[in-house]
């Protein structure tokens, strides 16, 4: 190897390790598929696999593979973990960052549990979250009562809409089953705990199962409320108004799909969640936070921070997602 | 091929359920049948299906098969008529290119917004019945076959003797 050989591949596996620095911080915004096509397109080129011999379906998958590759691998769900990791992460970016972290931190959220950015972060976020607090209700087993029975009775909104039962119950026996196994032991006598919810959320099968029950629940939700949402309704990329059942069928039931302003508020109602989003944007020195307020009995509170494309939850010192009194 | 089954459950539970409604509920004017080929594989499934009437491929029967990822129902599965299909939107190779096969964002030929995209709350039924509406009523703005979606433009005289000719072929009419 020719000395300019190697100082090229250093410089190459430089800005890999970059790259890959630059995801693991900014949580991978998955790009759009153009973008990725063209990725495609440049490594089948470097490799001198012609593009055009290569047919539909072989695309297809070197499309998937190449978009899998995107995003790291990384635990769907993490455990927690202090906030000066994040803040770690920014030490040469954009101070303002820090500042708004070090904002959070005084605010008492000093913990931080991280979502795979892989456009399901906010649906798997708050189903953990929604989960999650049933633990630190003090009446356990009334709280897992009420959470199957406000469940089963979102299945009406499904038939509504016309979901097919075949199309929604698998993913509605995987969630109800969850909750239900923190009350009721299997038959080998487990619970479910705080341990175990993670491993469930961590497994794809489990975890994106419940992502696309709280998806399609948010469809039902949007779709049945049409006359209330159909002014906030926009391409996200286009900016146009866009009609309920397009952006129900473009932007909310498929898998992958981000959730923006209008998904939130729709899916916070149906769960009757108190949610506080922290926006991390480095826009300014303090960190906004918008509050979903659905449940007026109760003072606690989901937190959320939001990213730029990624959704992690936020949580207190002792662990516990609510911070009422903090904020 | 146990590996296949084991693993994912949802999968083939949803698999195994639409097989038992497609059985049981029968295809809507017996347009189609549709199911695994092999009980040991059920990701794998046969389509047949019969060409809608007033078309050219009326009185033909075209056999396709399904693949599904084993992440179904979250991801589309892919369906190929085998032997190809003469159509402007299936490729040479026999691959149906039809929108609601694929995910919102995933274009290859840069569909509508308004076309129908994959998401669980589609099945095998609904995509069977869009590609028979599409037999009917190809969609030239997505097209996947360059050559046929020409000829259809310039000379469908042509293109429906081509079908129908292939129709005959088929069923050992010369």
């Amino acid at each position: 190897m020719t000395s300019e050989e190697s100082e090229g591949l250093e410089s190459r596996t430089e800005s890999i390790a970059n790259e890959v620095d630059e995801t693991t911080a900014a949580e991978a915004k998955p790009q759009s598929p153009g973008s990725q096509l063209e990725e495609v397109t440049v490594c089948t080129a470097l490799s001198g696999v012609a593009l055009a011999d290569l047919s539909h379906s072989q695309l297809i998958d070197l499309n998937q593979n190449a978009l899998n590759d995107l995003v790291p691998n990384r635990p769907l769900i993490e455990g927690v973990e202090p906030i000066s990791a994040l803040r770690a992460e920014y030490e040469s970016g954009s101070p303002r960052f820090r500042t708004q972290i070090d904002g959070l931190t005084d605010a008492g959220f000093r913990l931080l549990r991280r979502a795979r950015g892989d456009g399901d972060c906010f649906y798997r976020a708050v189903g953990f979250a929604f989960v999650e607090q049933i633990f630190g209700d003090q009446e356990q087993d009334m709280a897992v009562a009420s959470a199957l029975s406000l469940l089963e009775s979102s299945l009406e909104w499904l038939d509504a809409v016309g979901f097919q039962r075949l199309v929604y119950e698998d993913f509605y026996d995987t969630l109800c089953g969850l909750i239900q196994n923190i009350a009721t032991p299997e038959m080998n006598g487990s619970v479910l705990t705080e341990a175990t919810l993670l491993d469930q959320f961590q497994h794809p099968e489990a975890s994106n199962s419940i992502v696309a029950f709280l998806r399609l629940l948010t469809s039902s939700h949007l779709r049945l409320n049409e006359e209330e949402y159909s002014p906030f309704l926009f391409h996200p990329e286009l900016g146009e108004p866009m009609n309920v059942r397009d952006f129900c069928e473009n932007f909310v039931e498929g898998s992958g799909k981000e959730a923006d302003h209008v998904q939130i508020t729709a899916l916070c109602r149906i769960l009757r969640l108190n949610v506080k989003v922290a926006y991390l944007d480095g826009r300014s020195d303090t960190v906004d936070f918008v509050d979903f307020q659905n449940d007026s009995t109760s003072k606690r509170f989901i937190t959320l921070l939001y990213r730029p494309g990624h959704y992690d939850i936020l949580l207190t010192d002792d662990g516990s997602p609510s911070a009422a009194a903090l904020v | 091929m146990n590996v296949k089954t084991s693993g994912n459950q949802t999968a083939v539970r949803r698999l195994m359920t639409e097989y038992k409604q497609l059985t049981a509920g029968g295809a809507p004017d017996g347009m189609f049948t549709a199911g695994p080929i092999s009980e040991s594989d059920f990701f794998t499934w046969e389509a047949l299906i019969c060409g809608p009437k007033d078309t050219p491929f009326e009185g033909g029967v075209f056999a396709a098969k399904l693949t599904f990822p084993s992440d179904y129902p979250l991801s589309p599965f892919k369906m190929k008529f085998e032997p190809p299909l003469f159509h402007p939107n299936v490729y040479p190779d026999g691959t149906v290119c039809i929108s609601i096969l694929h995910t919102p964002g995933d274009d290859p030929t840069m569909y509508e917004l308004a076309s129908e995209r994959w998401s669980p709350v589609q099945c095998v039924e609904k995509v069977i019945l869009s590609v028979i509406s599409m037999l009917a009523e190809p969609n030239l703005e997505s097209g996947a076959n360059i050559d046929c979606c020409k000829l259809y433009r310039e000379n469908k005289k042509e293109y429906e003797r081509i079908v129908r000719q292939s129709i005959r072929e088929q069923l050992g009419l010369h």
